[in-house]
């Protein structure tokens, strides 16, 4: 990732750790402590050296692991190359409650249903449908059972009259 | 649910002081640099942190051998030539 601004003196003075920030973290540490305008600005320096060979270090890690892409595990090794070893408990903590956030995110996103009814519901809700139809065409269909029977009995009786009508006339 | 509570919890238990834009542009600074994920700014920047309160400390007890009031640079210099673990900041200032 070769920046055309680099190398420039210039450009350097503004890449640097806030001195507010510094400042701050030190009277954090120490609050009654008193500290020379000179002493910060070394701090400030100091801190951008720190982050220059940590960098360097992760990266040096990274590359031997032919990996494309610095990862923590990177900068916890380069710690430990670097023989702060120290400061490793600090960043694994934060590491771990990262990725407890990333599995709780997750969770959040997959758990969550796309209706108001669960799946389960929706089914049994089909079901009743599904039963309710059912029951109503064989209704329709009894009904329609009854009427041609009806209608067949109907005409039957007609015809047997008309017979016997004849026969009579036959009698004479 | 108080979903909004629980995630405003949960962003600031990554706690950090230093602009993480900032160090990553510290970082960049070195063209061999490779990609870095954001996770990694972030242990980073938490070891910087760690450091400077290390340095803090070694600092002022400098500061405290010395019966100084005030931190100067030299209890910083005294630090880094007493302590092997800054033998990296060596060389690299007057």
């Amino acid at each position: 990732m070769g920046s055309p601004n680099n190398g420039g003196g210039g450009e350097e003075d503004d890449k640097c750790v806030p001195r507010a920030a510094v400042y701050k973290m030190i009277k954090d540490c120490t609050p009654q402590i008193r500290v020379s305008g000179e002493a910060k600005e070394f701090f400030v320096q100091c801190c951008n050296e720190f982050i220059h060979t940590l960098a360097l270090q992760a990266n040096a890690v990274c590359e031997q692991q032919a990996k494309k892409l610095i990862h923590p595990d990177h900068i916890v090794t380069a710690l430990d190359n670097l023989g702060f070893t120290s400061y490793k408990t600090n960043c694994l903590n934060a590491m771990e409650t990262a990725q407890e956030e990333m599995a709780q995110k997750r969770k959040k996103l997959h758990g969550k249903p796309t209706s108001l009814y669960s799946q389960e519901e929706l089914r049994r809700q089909q079901e009743l449908l599904f039963e309710q139809a059912r029951e109503e065409l064989q209704q329709l269909e009894e009904d329609d059972w009854a009427k041609t029977q009806e209608l067949s009995k109907e005409v039957l009786r007609k015809k047997m009259e008309a017979t016997r009508t004849d026969d009579d006339n036959y009698d004479d | 649910m108080a979903s909004s509570t629980d995630q405003t919890k949960s962003s600031s238990a990554r706690s950090y002081q230093l602009p993480l834009t900032k160090v990553k542009s510290i970082i960049k600074l070195d063209e061999n640099t490779r990609m870095i994920s954001q996770d990694s700014v972030y242990i980073l920047t938490l070891a910087t942190e760690e450091f400077i309160r290390m340095l803090t400390r070694d600092a002022h007890n400098s500061m405290k051998q010395c019966a100084s009031k005030r931190l100067d640079r030299l209890h910083i210099f005294s630090s880094i030539n007493t302590n092997p673990i800054y033998e990296f900041l060596d060389g690299s200032f007057d």
